[in-house]
């Protein structure tokens, strides 16, 4: 069955990296990756496309991560969505909030590509 | 980086727009699909109009990735349409803005992948470089430190199979290997130190990629079929240096200054680190050697004590380690080598306190001096010349008592009978035996007046004493106490507090039983036979059933005594 990433981010670059980054699961894996540029689009195509796992960055316009995460999972049916918030905010307070509002982990940029790949990898149970 | 095909660059999102304005301005009289060979990658149409590869009214234009073909634009009229208003010059002139428009997105989509790649190589690095400085830097151990260095190198970060680590042993003026990875052994890697490539290298404290060793002067082929070579020194601080050797068989891999950049860094933390674990380990070896010293002197006070406090200390950590293993009396008691450590020093250190004790005290063999029982023979003889009585018999006894452990009954009974005579010299009646003298000889166990013993027992207080000026570090922080507690005993008869059972260290039980154990089997000394080990195990499990012993540790200690006391078996922690 194929499964969905998805990248929600304002910053071009960073979305950039990330598809980059997870360009193995696409080709090897039939993983298809999504991306979006803002929360409010992020939060249409969670309910849209039902992702496998989202890589979801705090400081956005329209909707911040913290308030997507709490929205997506105060659904029941995205009970069992991962949502990897990724961010520059590093202060312990962040994690915590980050934690609270239902995010499976609380990553830092920069991030080390060969870690969110094998994440990914984990998260989606392949190899 | 794989080879990037057109659908990486051309996405359904940016593309589909712009073939609908591609078909809109052809009237929509025309089918556009962009084509990867001869599969579509995306088409505005399907079913009936859909491509098709033999349609011969395909027209089909190449978009291009680095002036390479990767593809096509393709228009084709649909069958059934009307003329189109276009002339094909007007169809050109349209396509050709067209496929400006598309080459120039898929120019753009490259550029931007190959800095994204550039990117995440260089966040690759930096997490590489954040992840090693971690690791590299948690231990003081030598080992700890190689091993971490070599495992980064082998992970991955460099293409190398194989690596060496040396070190400059500064007393013989030449480098030695400290670690290693891969097949060195096979190639004899090792004798790259005797290569004047390394050590120019070495001395030169700059590292430098070698890919083609042979085109090199400097090397004379010290080890066969080397094709590249990162060689890094490392220093430090003080005057601890090494090098650091990577190496290659394989012709196809050559080094780049990016890997010699990455090692290097990572390189340099490791010696510091390396440095500082040299440093330690040898101030180590010093502080053990003077613990040592100390013990040695302590014992050697006494002839009969030669060596005591070091087979304890040897014991102790043999001990340690059957406790460590066992899994019947203490499965859960486990020692690591700090506690070894620990435990070993204090060992060493339990008699330092007898420093204090009068020598005549210490080494007490019998109850009255060899010149005081001269002068009693002169009594005696003069005695048995005035009254005519047999006295040499009873000088015999009165030899025998004083090297005994335990008098009789009937010894008793001559000392008495002795110390009421009195021998006439003049007017003056002297007692054969003063009351000071009786009183030696009357004691009932051992040699030692009460007073005596006292000045014996004070040697933990004054271990103690001596010790605790000392500001032990936080792994050594037992050993005044165990120490102070190695006379204890569970029952609360020991001394010097008498305290019972609870407040005992596990580690003070253990050189309770190490140091009588010692005390009754040591060989070599000049006046006391060694006890038969057998009987030195009932005696100690004789204390453990008084209660003086941890009962299990005499069981485990009687199981295991071989393993504990071999002395070939023993290394220092």
């Amino acid at each position: 069955m194929e499964k969905k990433i998805l990248i929600v981010d304002d910053e071009v670059h960073i979305r950039a990296l990330l598809e980059q980054t997870l360009e193995d699961l696409e080709d090897d894996y039939d993983v298809s990756i999504l991306s979006a540029a803002d929360g409010a689009e992020g939060l249409a195509m969670i309910r849209e496309e039902n992702p496998d796992l989202v890589f979801l960055d705090v400081m956005m316009p329209k909707m911040n991560g913290y308030d997507v995460c709490r929205t997506i999972k105060n659904e029941d049916v995205f009970r069992n969505l991962k949502i990897i918030l990724l961010t520059a905010k590093g202060q312990e307070i962040d994690r915590k909030q980050g934690i609270d509002v239902g995010a499976y982990k609380y990553m830092t940029k920069p991030f080390d590509p060969d870690e969110i790949l094998e994440l990914a990898k984990q998260l989606l149970g392949l190899d | 980086m794989k080879k990037i095909s057109l659908k990486k660059l051309l996405k359904p999102r940016e593309a589909k727009p712009i073939l609908q304005k591609i078909s809109h301005a052809l009237d929509n009289i025309y089918g556009v699909a962009v084509l990867v060979g001869s599969r579509v990658l995306f088409s505005l149409n399907e079913g009936n109009d859909a491509y098709c590869p033999d349609y011969p009214q395909n027209i089909f234009f190449p978009l291009m990735i680095q002036n390479q073909k990767a593809g096509g634009l393709v228009i084709w009229p649909f069958p059934n349409s009307a003329e189109t208003s276009h002339s094909p010059t007007k169809i050109h002139q349209i396509m050709e803005m067209a496929l400006l428009l598309l080459q120039e997105i898929i120019n753009r989509e490259y550029a931007k992948k190959i800095m994204t790649d550039e990117t995440l190589e260089q966040y690759r690095e930096v997490a590489l470089l954040q992840r090693s400085a971690l690791n590299l830097n948690t231990s003081l151990r030598m080992q700890d430190v190689t091993c971490s260095l070599l495992s980064e190198c082998a992970g991955g970060s460099v293409q190398a199979e194989m690596g060496m680590l040396f070190y400059k042993n500064l007393e013989k003026g030449a480098y030695e290997e400290l670690d290693r990875f891969g097949a060195v052994q096979q190639i004899d890697l090792c004798h790259i130190v005797s290569s004047r490539l390394f050590i120019e290298i070495a001395e030169s404290r700059k590292g430098e990629i070698i890919n083609d060793p042979a085109s090199d002067t400097r090397w004379q082929n010290e080890v066969k079929g080397i094709e590249s070579l990162l060689c890094i020194p490392l220093h430090s601080s003080g005057d601890w240096s090494g090098v650091l050797v990577l190496a290659s068989q394989k012709s196809e891999i050559s080094f780049s200054s990016a890997d010699l950049k990455r090692i290097t860094a990572i390189a340099s933390i490791a010696a510091t680190a390396m440095a500082n674990a040299h440093h330690f380990e040898a101030l180590q070896k010093m502080l053990e050697s003077l613990i040592q010293s100390m013990a040695t002197a302590i014992d050697s006070r006494d002839p009969c004590t030669s060596g005591h406090s070091r087979r304890v200390a040897q014991f102790a950590v043999q001990f340690a380690e059957v406790i460590d293993r066992d899994e019947l009396y203490f499965p859960n008691v486990h020692f690591n080598e700090d506690q070894k450590r620990e435990v070993y020093y204090a060992s060493l250190l339990h008699d330092v306190g007898k420093i204090g004790i009068r020598e005549e005290v210490l080494t007490k063999a019998e109850r009255l001096p060899i010149g005081r029982l001269e002068i009693i023979h002169l009594r005696l003889a003069l005695w048995g010349n005035l009254t005519g009585l047999d006295w040499r018999n009873d000088y015999k006894c009165l030899e025998t008592i004083n090297k005994a452990n335990v008098i009789s009954e009937t010894d008793r009974t001559l000392i008495e009978r002795l110390s009421a005579s009195v021998v006439q010299i003049g007017t003056d009646a002297e007692p054969l035996l003063t009351p000071e003298e009786k009183a030696c000889l009357l004691i009932p166990r051992g040699n030692l007046m009460p007073g005596e013993w006292d000045e014996i027992r004070r040697h933990p207080v004054e271990s103690q004493r001596i010790l605790q000026t000392i500001p032990f570090p936080q792994g050594l922080k037992n050993i005044i106490l165990i120490v102070r507690q190695h006379h204890e005993k569970l029952n609360g008869n020991g001394y010097p507090d008498g305290i019972d059972a609870s407040d005992i260290l596990f580690q003070s039980r253990m050189v309770a039983i190490l140091d009588v154990y010692d005390a009754l089997t040591a060989k070599d000394r000049p006046y006391k036979k060694a006890m038969p080990r057998e009987i030195a195990l009932r005696i100690i499990r004789e204390e453990g059933d008084f209660g003086n012993f941890d009962n299990d540790l005499v069981s485990l200690f009687c199981q295991k005594v071989h393993d504990i006391t071999m002395i070939s078996n023993i290394r220092q922690p």
